[in-house]
């Protein structure tokens, strides 16, 4: 595989955008990938667009209008994995020497179903039966806080993060701060958790122009590499399993940081999956920040706050930012990106070399999660100014 | 839970869970085939009495259910862990690690399956934490 790197980054902000077709996000975001890369849509070998209820060709529905065609337009769905997968498709692709320059797109607008939880495949014994995702994190949360004693508390200081962050983060869902007291007076989705501790969902769209290292000086942006691309799919169990450890991220992180020859401790910023709050504390400790029972210790300590030695969601991650489900994958990308290019504002975490994204998700009797996408990013040699 | 009539044991009453001899492993409800060998499931009751592994009480659910409703994991002695509903009008009653036995009413054309704590009101501490 020769190097990879990400040369072009962009996205809508994430929330209500009523009156704007899936298409017309996609669109959106992949012109202004294609601006900050400065690449001509005759450099795009190929696209690869991450979407789950927009229905077919969302991808060419995307960039039908910006002229891309008579090229591979390749639509990818695995549940909130799905861009986070089409990330990696396009680092097979240009990794192996298939394909030079690709487009990665993420796009979502789940305003279109309505509003409350998602749809699951009905067919499948827990979900005909009445399990949803928020039940399913409720359980996680509940067995935690029993197996560690810690409290709702514990849980509600996640969300109290999460807004904080995203308050300074303009493409953010959610951009007020809120209050332990307000989260857990917010009213009861399954019980332990609670309204401001479920991501809402939204729509938008994000993408980015990904090329080999050695063509990087075409473009006129930063090349940030690619140094890990990590997917899994679940491990079907039909006994016990621990559902405080979420075995699927487990192996993606331990995988991804053995490609990318480092551990935890050299992460500077990582992005990951907080659907719900109890997702953060498991994935502290799935990812290695933690040891097993010290997650809400490492929350607490300021550890993944700005100025924390590894900040976790400067974005406000998907409980502030949202969660427009294939969309989150690439705008994990899109403000890491940022991050490393130094160019995140005034959340802007200080010399971030090494950056971490973590989509995980789909709900499926007898495995942890369907889908698990790790990839580790790296700064760009020399930093660019502030923009 | 609906539960259909062919996914009970006429004689014991029991729940019929798949079970690989060959693997050990078992399962409910039944996939078609071992998901460890691919070799074929016998049907064998499974036990009536686990324990609560975790819980949750939903207050809001997908469209067409009775709100609010209490679902959970239990793990019964032989390693088989179901997706269940649990009787609770009020979760603070529950604790993870309960037993809780299985109680079957008729329904239509099968069953109407739900777990209930072995204790009959709310525990004390000392049995909670045992």
């Amino acid at each position: 595989m020769r190097d990879v790197v990400i040369v072009g980054a962009d996205m809508t902000p994430f929330g209500k955008h009523l009156d704007r077709s899936v298409g017309a996000l996609g669109a959106e975001a992949v012109l202004g990938a294609l601006k900050d890369a400065g690449a001509e849509r005759s450099q795009i070998d190929a696209v690869y667009s991450g979407n789950v209820t927009g229905g077919m060709l969302v991808g060419q529905r995307a960039v039908r209008d910006l002229g891309l065609g008579g090229i591979p337009v390749v639509n990818i769905e695995n549940a909130c994995s799905s861009s986070a997968a089409a990330l990696r498709e396009a680092y097979v692709a240009v990794g192996s020497g298939l394909h030079n320059t690709v487009v990665v797109l993420g796009v979502e607008k789940l305003t279109a179903l309505g509003g409350g939880p998602l749809p699951l495949d009905d067919a499948d014994h827990e979900v005909a039966n009445g399990q949803m995702m928020p039940a399913i994190y409720a359980m996680r949360a509940r067995r935690y806080l029993s197996e560690y004693g810690l409290s709702p508390t514990d849980l509600a200081a996640v969300a109290v993060k999460a807004r904080r962050h995203g308050a300074r983060n303009p493409y953010a869902y959610l951009r007020t701060e809120t209050t332990v007291d307000d989260v857990l007076a917010s009213r009861p989705i399954a019980t332990p958790l609670t309204l401001f501790q479920c991501c809402p969902s939204g729509d938008g769209a994000a993408a980015l122009v990904v090329t080999a290292a050695e063509r990087a000086p075409t473009f006129e942006a930063p090349a940030v590499r690619i140094r890990a691309s990590v997917l899994h799919s679940g491990e079907f169990r039909t006994g016990f399993r621990d559902m405080t450890s979420p075995d699927i991220t487990v192996h993606s992180a331990q995988e991804a940081y053995e490609q990318a020859g480092i551990g935890p401790d050299d992460i500077d910023v990582i992005e990951l999956h907080d659907a719900f709050t109890i997702a953060e504390l498991l994935y502290y400790e799935a990812l290695g920040l933690a040891e097993r029972g010290r997650a809400a210790a490492l929350l607490h300590s300021g550890a993944t706050t700005f100025g924390g030695s590894t900040v976790v969601n400067p974005s406000g991650g998907l409980l502030a930012k949202g969660h427009p489900i294939g969309a989150t994958g690439a705008a994990q990308a899109v403000e890491i990106v940022w991050q490393l290019r130094d160019q995140a504002e005034q959340r802007q975490v200080d010399g971030a070399r090494l950056g971490l994204i973590h989509a995980t998700g789909g709900g499926l009797s007898g495995v942890d999660h369907g889908a698990c996408a790790v990839h580790i990013l790296e700064a760009p040699r020399k930093q660019v100014a502030r923009g | 839970m609906h539960i259909p009539s062919e996914h009970v044991d006429s004689d014991s009453g029991r729940l019929l869970g798949g079970h690989c001899e060959h693997c050990q492993l078992s399962a409910y409800p039944a996939p078609p085939r071992c998901p460890s060998c691919l070799g074929p499931l016998a049907a064998r009751p499974l036990a009536a009495e686990g324990k609560l592994y975790s819980y949750a009480m939903i207050h809001a659910g997908p469209r067409g259910r009775r709100l609010p409703y209490t679902v959970g994991y239990v793990d019964l002695p032989d390693g088989t862990r179901l997706f269940a509903h649990v009787a609770a009008d009020d979760d603070t009653h529950l604790r993870t690690d309960m037993p809780v036995r299985l109680s079957l009413h008729p329904d239509g054309s099968g069953y109407r399956a739900i777990w209930t704590p072995s204790w009959p009101s709310a525990p004390n501490k000392e049995v909670a934490d045992a």
